[in-house]
């Protein structure tokens, strides 16, 4: 029984299986080629080994063979009139469909080519004398760039020394450096890295597709709806040194085929690092853009997008501190209140950005582009303030054990309370509460009168606000003329107006805050001239409300720039100029006490005529091997933020204000053969005529004081190699240096004025600083790597880096005659007294090892799901200094009858590079 | 009277046809193009062709699908007007089927060659193919057949076929080869047994069928994955970079020299690679034997070789500013041309 089963199982399987093998055919339909008709009575031959098969077409040019066995065939296909035309069809175990087999009329052939190409207009390709030179690619950071964004920039490092206004960020071809001081604008769109992730970046002096660019490169961010890469892309990441968390997520259409295109991108990053207490980030993202083109010729474009980000900030303390805490990276901005953290400096931004964009391409060679673009929001910053207070901040120099080093026993106490008690070491947050809950409203005046129990907070968080209002129109016309020539001519028009005021951010259990100026009050006693704003007299403040200092400041910039390249063949010119004409001016909203004929209303208008000009040439020598050489001069306006003497309190502008001049060269050289890659650069730059302001509260005037700068000349010169060299499969050494010699080069002159009076302290001070190295930046940084890409998308690398030449950031009256009083070099300490106050400081040589590690795997040919590790400082060194500033304050000696004998410098404040940290992404993308 | 009269029409027409027809100066144009993805936007179950059908992740509709093969035949009819001729013979590869070639021919400017096809499916996963097509009235087709490239370090790999496709132009006997070697995954180096195999496979039938046909002219071309002085070419296939080095069995490739002076195909971590190359034997050079038929410089042109530019074909602007104008990048629809630019020699008398 089971036998028979069996039989008729293996029966019914070969028989099934006969069938399956026999169900293979070739169907189709022949048709004319030239007119797509179908041919009847085409005849249609397969060769067979066992005998080969015809059919003829059908009225429908349709044809079927069926009971094929898989297989090749070799197939023809004959109709009277057009050529024979033979396939070969894979057959498989069912009817392949060949669809439309066209086949050409056989007509006569005599003059296929020459009546046709006679007639058109033939291309003579050898007749523009000029071979066609191999273009340089360059769509990712070469070398060294790349290098310098990943291994350097934890050191604070500042490409070739330039500080970051110098480099031009544009969106959709509209500059979006800062109208108020030229910084970079990263911050508009922190957190929407997939959006922005399509950028056109030139470097140094070079002349960027969209304007002249300054001194420090072009980037120019693509936003639209079509170049966010289509689909959804997802990632997390955790980084140990900025924010727990980041989620993202990103969708775009790309180009759809009626025009459209749209894409979305949303992002958050929460939460703290491992090495600094009370800094944290509750940020957020969001981008949105929508493209159409109409046809070829058109493109239409909105992009909106904004960031929300709070972000507790750091502060840097002096190395007592430090040391006291045992910890590099105590931070004196938080104090703990109910048991949780809370800083007293939180940054508060959200500033959405919205771009249109049309382009009109009428030809190949003409393209005409407009850009608009509107920046709005707030941008808020908050602090304590307080008045008839002593002050809340822990590392006040009062409160350190060195304020006693003529009182052991009491050093020695407080030394003890900075080593066990959090109300030393942080702020006091409960103290503050309780001092404000009891702090009663004396009789007098106020506006409105309220009850005596009402308190009135002698301590408060202050929160100050820059918020844009920032309009820009751009036309752009770009020209070819043949492949030699390429002109382009813009004009960029800026409207810019920006409220600096302050509000009350948090009354810290207190009632009310009274609006006056407590340091003219403490000099003045009463009257109008401790008034904030004579209008509003002893106005009570409450939460939100503004009060101190409120004005705008009014921005219109006009452009007009011209581009031109030149393609000859291996060598290539180009020529850029711009003319711009600058306004600025400062309006104030209040009326100050102590200034009532000179804060109210506009003050001068400040016009600068700005100007530029840059040249580029480059050699392609054979293979990729381009030599390139840049130069340009730059006249640029100061910027609002320096030009004002004190604009919290008044329109007085900086005497001597005047245009900043820059000249630059860089000579370049890069070359790739195979894997290998080299880039070589030298460069010149000379800056003249910067000005510079510095605000902070001054305890030898016991006020805000302001110092101005002007005639700050530098000169930044240095060379750049990276290079890489393949070893073996796919592992490389990857090598860079940045060696650079940044300095002072001229005796800027300083003016001290003090918000709370007229009075001006320092007028045209000498600032000896000639010689003097400029700040921060390591001016030697050098890296050397090891880098592998293994099989299946697998990644590794680690690097040493070695940093040297950085410099503290300086305090210019250090460097007066008027610091140094009273030091006799003559003697020894006298000498030590000079050096140490006019000295600048030279942080340590620092090595730091980093490593990455990464794999990306492709699942089912449609999901990609990656995984990249980076970990740095291996060595987790936390002893590096990446960057300071000397205080602003200098502690006067007083003899005995109170007059100053001589000065001494407080303590410098510095920063620390973390210990070892890691980041670790993950991203998912279909 | 009349018979003069006659006479002189006859000698004018004839001169007339004589100039038309004794083209000393017109020559062959032999191109290679790298088509980028040309798949047809139906699901053909027997392959993984699913990315491109209008419901995968390219939403590859018909649109975009006729907007490429309008695209490429626009390539291949500028090419013919800078050679004031239409291509005689036009090997392609990553095309998906005869479909796609079929409707690539019959774009209307190249309606009046009659292009013919000869193409086999290639076992490969994703389905796509190489194919060779001609002009009826210049080759004379013979035979062709598909070639399985051997790899002897795993007998089970599949990758491209090698197409050949013998037949006469002029009476002279030719030989087109058209490649597409393995891919570049894994590592170049890593990977380079594979195009080493397909080298190999090639060579091999290439002495034999010189043994049986010793004056036949060879024209080996393709996406070879390797630059023209890479170990493939150079000592596997034995591509030689000037026409005196080359020795029997072996074969010039004008393309060495131009790979060296910085030139490519193909543009990839900020570098170009030269990968489309177009090899000839012995028999197409200067003193190579018989027949009239010779590789031939274009105009007053510095080499043999010829890499096809037009700005359209070049990104103009954007991260990938000056890269070969592709198609797609990643799932992205730019609705360029291909990622490698096409490759050309001239054959002539």
């Amino acid at each position: 029984m089971r036998t028979r089963q069996i039989i008729v199982a293996l029966a019914f399987l070969l028989i099934s299986g006969l069938a399956a093998a026999q169900n293979g055919g070739i169907r189709g339909i022949v048709v004319n080629r030239y007119n797509s008709m179908p041919v009847k009575d085409a005849k249609v031959t397969v060769f067979h080994s066992g005998g080969d098969r015809f059919v003829y077409t059908g009225p429908d040019g349709a044809f079927l063979i069926e009971g094929l066995d898989a297989g090749m065939y070799r197939l023809t296909v004959e109709a009277a009139d057009f050529f024979k035309t033979e396939l070969n069809v894979n057959v498989a175990e069912t009817v392949y469909d060949l669809m439309n087999v066209s086949i050409a009329p056989d007509i006569a052939m005599g003059g296929v080519d020459d009546g046709l190409f006679n007639e058109l207009e033939v291309e003579n390709e050898a007749g523009s004398g000029y071979e066609d030179v191999p273009s340089v690619l360059s769509a990712s950071n070469d070398v060294f760039d790349n290098i310098a964004a990943y291994n350097f920039s934890s050191m604070r490092y500042l490409s070739r020394g330039y500080e970051s206004g110098t480099s031009d960020i544009y969106i959709n071809g509209i500059r979006m450096n800062d109208a108020l001081n030229g910084y970079t604008p990263w911050s508009l769109f922190s957190g929407l890295n997939e959006a922005t992730r399509e950028k056109e970046v030139v470097r140094g002096l070079e002349i960027s597709d969209y304007g002249i660019g300054g001194i420090n490169g072009v980037t120019n961010v693509n936003a639209y709806a079509s170049t966010v890469a289509k689909g959804y892309r997802f990632s997390v990441l955790t980084n140990s040194a900025t924010y727990r968390l980041r989620l993202m997520a990103t969708y775009a259409t790309g180009e759809m085929d009626n025009g459209w295109a749209f894409a979305l991108s949303v992002s958050t990053r929460q939460g703290g690092n491992d090495y600094v207490e009370g800094v944290f980030y509750n940020a957020f993202a969001y981008f949105a853009a929508a493209e159409k083109k109409i046809g070829d010729q058109h493109r239409f474009s909105l992009t909106f997008f904004g960031s929300p980000v709070q972000r507790g900030a750091q502060n840097g303390s002096t190395q007592e501190v430090y040391d006291l805490m045992g910890n590099n990276y105590y931070n004196s901005n938080w104090g703990y209140q109910n048991g949780k953290v809370r800083n007293a400096r939180v940054r508060n931004n959200h500033e959405p950005v919205g771009i249109f964009n049309y382009e009109y391409t009428p030809f190949d060679d003409l393209k005409l582009s407009v850009a608009l673009s509107y920046r709005f929001g707030r941008n808020g910053y908050s602090a304590l303030d307080w008045y008839d207070a002593p002050d809340p901040r822990p590392d006040y120099y009062r409160y350190l054990p060195s304020y006693f080093d003529e009182d052991p026993s009491k050093m020695a106490w407080v030394r003890e309370g900075w080593m066990t008690d959090n109300n030393v070491r942080h702020i006091n947050w409960d103290r503050l509460y309780n001092v404000n809950r009891n702090s009663f409203f004396e009789e007098g005046d106020c506006s409105p009168i309220i009850a005596a129990t009402s308190t009135r907070s002698k301590y408060v968080i202050e929160e100050r606000r820059t918020d844009q209002n920032d309009v820009n129109a751009n036309v752009m016309v770009t020209k070819s003329f043949g492949s030699l020539v390429k002109g382009t001519l813009g004009y960029n028009f800026r409207w810019n107006r920006t409220e600096y005021y302050k509000i009350i951010k948090d009354l810290l259990g207190g009632d009310y805050w009274l609006d006056v100026d407590q340091f003219a009050e403490r000099d003045f006693g009463s009257g109008d001239s401790f008034q904030n704003n004579l209008l509003t007299p002893n106005r009570l403040v409450r939460e939100g409300e503004k009060y101190g200092y409120d004005y705008y400041a009014h921005i219109r910039n006009h452009n007009l720039w011209t581009t031109w390249t030149f393609n000859l063949g291996r060598f290539n010119a180009s020529l850029a100029g711009e003319i711009g004409y600058n306004t600025f001016w400062r309006e104030g909203l209040v009326m100050k006490g102590l200034f009532p004929d000179n804060s109210l209303g506009d003050s001068e208008r400040q016009k600068f005529l700005t100007y530029s000009t840059k040249l580029s040439l480059s050699y392609k020598f054979p293979g990729q091997n381009v030599l390139s050489a840049n130069v340009g001069y730059v006249v640029d306006a100061p910027y609002f933020q320096e030009s004002f003497l004190s604009p919290r309190t008044r329109n007085s502008v900086v005497s001597g204000l005047t245009t900043e001049k820059i000249f630059s060269a860089d000579l370049n050289y890069s070359l790739k053969i195979g894997e290998f890659a080299l880039r070589v650069s030298a460069f010149y730059t000379s800056i003249k005529d910067q000005t510079d302001l510095i605000s902070f509260y001054d305890d030898i005037q016991r006020a805000f004081t302001n110092f101005s700068m002007t005639g700050i000349d530098q000169v930044n010169m240095g060379i750049e190699a990276g290079v890489r060299v393949p070893i073996y499969a796919g592992l490389s050494v990857d090598g860079a240096v940045s060696w650079g010699r940044y300095v002072y080069t001229s005796t800027p002159l300083v003016t001290q004025t003090v918000d709370n009076s007229d009075r001006v302290v320092l007028e045209n001070a000498k600032v000896h600083w000639e010689g003097y190295r400029v700040p921060s930046t390591p001016q030697l940084a050098a890296s050397i790597g090891l880098n592998w890409r293994g099989p299946n998308y697998l990644f590794a690398g680690i690097d040493l880096n070695y940093f040297d030449g950085m410099y503290i950031s300086m305090n210019p009256v250090r460097r007066t005659d008027n610091a140094t009083i009273g030091l006799d070099p003559s003697t020894p300490e006298g000498q030590a007294a000079l050096t140490y106050m006019t000295r600048q400081e030279k942080f340590p040589h620092a090595f730091v090892l980093n490593a990455n590690i990464g794999k990306s795997w492709y699942i089912q040919r449609k999901y990609l799901l990656g995984v990249s590790v980076n970990i740095n400082n291996i060595l987790n060194n936390t002893n590096i200094r990446t960057g300071g500033y000397e205080q602003m304050r200098l502690t006067a000696n007083r003899d005995s009858d109170g007059n100053v004998v001589n000065y001494t410098p407080f303590d410098s404040r510095y920063f620390y590079l973390f210990g070892i940290n890691y980041m670790v992404n993950v991203y998912f993308r279909f | 009277m009349k018979k003069l009269f006659s006479l002189i029409f006859c000698l004018f027409v004839l001169s007339g046809a004589v100039a038309l027809h004794s083209q000393e100066g017109k020559d062959y144009t032999v191109m290679f193009y790298n088509v980028e993805n040309l798949f047809d936007i139906y699901d053909d179950p027997t392959v993984a062709d699913e990315e491109f059908t209008p419901d995968g992740p390219k939403d590859w509709t018909e649109h975009k699908y006729r907007e490429k093969i309008s695209h490429i035949g626009q390539v291949i009819f500028d090419i013919a007007k800078a050679n004031a001729s239409y291509p005689a013979v036009i090997g392609v590869s990553e095309v998906e089927n005869r479909r796609v070639l079929d409707d690539l021919v019959s774009v209307p400017d190249l309606l009046r060659a009659n292009y013919q096809i000869v193409h086999y499916d290639s076992p490969e996963a994703r389905g796509i193919d190489v194919a060779l097509i001609y002009r009826p009235d210049i080759f004379k087709y013979e035979w062709s057949k598909p070639i399985r490239p051997v790899i002897p370090e795993w007998p089970d790999f599949r990758t491209r076929d090698i197409l050949a496709v013998f037949g006469t132009i002029d009476g002279e006997e030719f030989c087109f080869f058209v490649n597409h070697w393995s891919s570049r995954r894994g590592g170049s180096h890593a990977s380079e047994y594979l195009r080493c195999g397909c080298a190999a496979t090639l060579k091999h039938f290439t002495d034999s069928l010189s043994a049986v046909h010793p004056d036949v002219k060879i024209v080996i071309m393709g996406d070879m994955n390797d630059d023209p002085d890479d170990r493939s070419l150079t000592e596997v296939l034995g591509g030689k970079a000037k026409p005196e080095l080359v020795q029997d069995g072996e074969f010039f490739n004008p393309f060495i020299s131009m790979h060296k002076a910085g030139y490519g195909t193909l543009g990839y971590q900020d570098a170009w690679n030269l990968f489309d190359n177009i090899l000839v034997s012995k028999t197409l050079l200067e003193d190579g034997g018989d027949g009239q038929l010779r590789i031939r410089k274009a105009g007053k042109g510095k080499y043999y070789g010829n890499i096809f530019r037009r700005p359209y074909l070049i990104q103009q602007k954007g991260k990938f500013k000056n890269y070969p104008f592709r198609t797609f990048s990643g799932n992205t629809y730019l609705g360029g041309y291909s990622d490698h630019l096409p490759v050309y020699i001239l054959i002539g008398k």
